[in-house]
């Protein structure tokens, strides 16, 4: 096996043992990341050479016993979102094409810190504002999507071209592209993780967390990222078994419109569940006839405001599909944005009322696996339709509405060979809890490999 | 690699965004039918301290 290809957790120990250094590691990384992208495209900026310096000083630091812990001498790739100084934060735009930024965001500050080594920034679907990232190609099959909008760091991270990356999540931006690519995604609680210096597009549903092949590599990345000062064990996740914990099953929502071969895989999950232990409640789950408009009701003119002075000045600069939403977000009454705002009240009220009766709710991450790539719509069965974006962020929204955190990890591959994912949404504050159960689940069932990708 | 972000196909026509506007407004305006009797916004979420 190359360094590349070793989860987050091997490479760590391997480096703590003395066994690989981050110079080897990172070279590989570099190396798969050089020889995969001019087909996969998963990276705006790729800075081999800084990414090298900084591996020869942790192996000079870990040398000299100065080792800081499971991220030191780890390769990182950030969403292009994401400030690193020295590097454009291009949210692969024209827009923004000749920015450079000056300082780090707080979290690639605290990576840095943490020894983890950044490798370069991956491709976003323009601005986040869109589930495809056109530009990149599914690390699984190239014909289809990335999934988005962090769908270049999913890509990077299945592909062996990143240890672990960072994404964003506004409605499923992590856990789409994750789910797609057969990799983890954690959307932390909302304000969990720090935003500073991360362009947004909605304030109040974005959020920052990690994008790593198994669900142990989440853990480590995501007590950096909180600048955990509890120590190593803060964050630490039991293997023990899932006695006494709830699990809840939705009867509403997150089956419906689902593809039968993604239902089959998330239930079957679910009874492996159940056999480490958990119990398996049935739920409802609320205000379902709202999601829609309550998401939309948020991220749409928040966005919009965000973008109002370059839209004055160059509004020709953006891509047409995000350009018309953008301008078409000018027309949200105040009066439908604070009732979005008021409904999300009432939602909120209403899930952590769910929560008293579960500790999770397990249900699909997405409804159906990578789309081809081109592919506007999806009919279903009963002769519905929706768009593709549609599909993708229907499942997803609720946790960005309501600030809970949610993780996807992968639980199978359709016929097609393309992975599903599921996702376990906690109450606020609850990660510990669903990297505990995704822990049992991928130690009791394995970890997914990595797909077969092909050097252009 | 491709450091160019996707390139514009052109500005977008008038009616297209008048369309989406139209779209939007159609989704968002299923919250009229709900009754959020004195409810107040709940701009962001605080984890510590619940709705801010």
């Amino acid at each position: 096996m190359k360094p590349c290809e070793l989860t987050l957790a091997d490479a760590s120990e391997a480096i703590a043992a003395g066994e690989l250094s981050p110079l080897e590691l990172t070279a590989s990384v570099l190396e798969r990341a050089d020889a995969v992208d001019g087909h996969l495209n998963a990276y705006a900026t790729l800075a081999a050479d800084a990414a090298l310096h900084a591996a020869a000083r942790a192996q000079e630091d870990i040398a000299a016993g100065r080792y800081r812990g499971p991220l030191h001498g780890i390769p990182v790739a950030l969403k292009d979102l994401v400030d690193a100084a020295g590097l454009p934060t291009t949210a692969s735009s024209r827009v923004r094409a000749h920015h450079m930024a000056a300082t780090d965001a707080t979290v690639t500050a605290r990576l840095r810190e943490a020894g983890a080594i950044v490798l370069g920034k991956t491709h976003t679907h323009e601005f986040a504002y869109g589930l495809i990232t056109p530009q990149t190609r599914n690390a699984w099959a190239p014909d289809r999507v990335a999934g988005g909008s962090s769908g270049g760091s999913a890509v990077a991270v299945a592909s062996g071209g990143a240890t672990f990356a960072l994404g964003t999540d506004t409605g499923g931006s992590i856990r789409v592209p994750a789910a797609l690519n057969g990799v983890v995604g954690l959307k932390p609680t909302y304000d969990l993780v720090p935003r500073h210096g991360v362009v947004p597009l909605s304030w109040s549903l974005d959020h920052v967390g990690p994008i790593t092949r198994t669900v142990r590599d989440a853990q480590p990345v995501l007590a950096a990222l909180t600048d955990c000062q509890q120590g190593p064990g803060a964050l630490q996740t039991t293997t023990a078994g899932l006695t006494g914990i709830r699990v809840g099953v939705p009867r509403t929502y997150y089956f419906d419109h689902v593809t039968p071969e993604v239902e089959a895989a998330v239930r079957t999950a679910l009874t492996h569940l159940r056999e480490l232990g958990a119990d398996l409640v049935d739920v409802d789950i609320p205000m379902t006839e709202y999601i829609h408009a309550v998401h939309w009701g948020l991220m749409v003119p928040e966005a919009t405001a965000y973008h109002e002075p370059t839209l004055r000045s160059s509004s020709h600069l953006y891509g047409p599909d995000v350009r018309v939403l953008l301008e078409a977000g000018r027309e949200v009454p105040a009066g439908d944005y604070l009732r979005a705002q008021r409904a999300r009240t009432l939602m909120r009220a209403s899930w952590g009322r769910l929560f008293d009766e579960v500790d999770a709710i397990a249900a699909p991450t997405v409804p159906t696996t990578a789309t081809r790539a081109g592919q506007d719509r999806i009919e279903w069965p009963d002769g519905t339709t929706e768009t593709v974006s549609d599909a993708y962020v229907r499942l997803s929204v609720p946790a960005n509405i309501t600030g809970m955190p949610s993780l996807s990890f992968p639980v199978g591959l359709d016929t097609a060979g393309l992975p599903i994912g599921m996702q376990l949404i906690g109450p606020p504050s609850a990660e510990a809890t669903l990297l505990r159960m995704g822990r049992a689940y991928e130690d009791a069932r394995g970890v997914l490999p990595l797909p077969a990708v092909h050097a252009s | 690699m491709d450091a160019s972000p996707p390139a514009p196909a052109g500005p977008p026509v008038p009616d297209e965004v008048a369309a989406t506007a139209r779209h939007i407004r159609a989704v968002i305006s299923a919250l009229h039918a709900l009754d959020l009797g004195d409810t107040p916004p709940a701009p962001t979420y605080d984890a510590a301290g619940g709705d801010r």
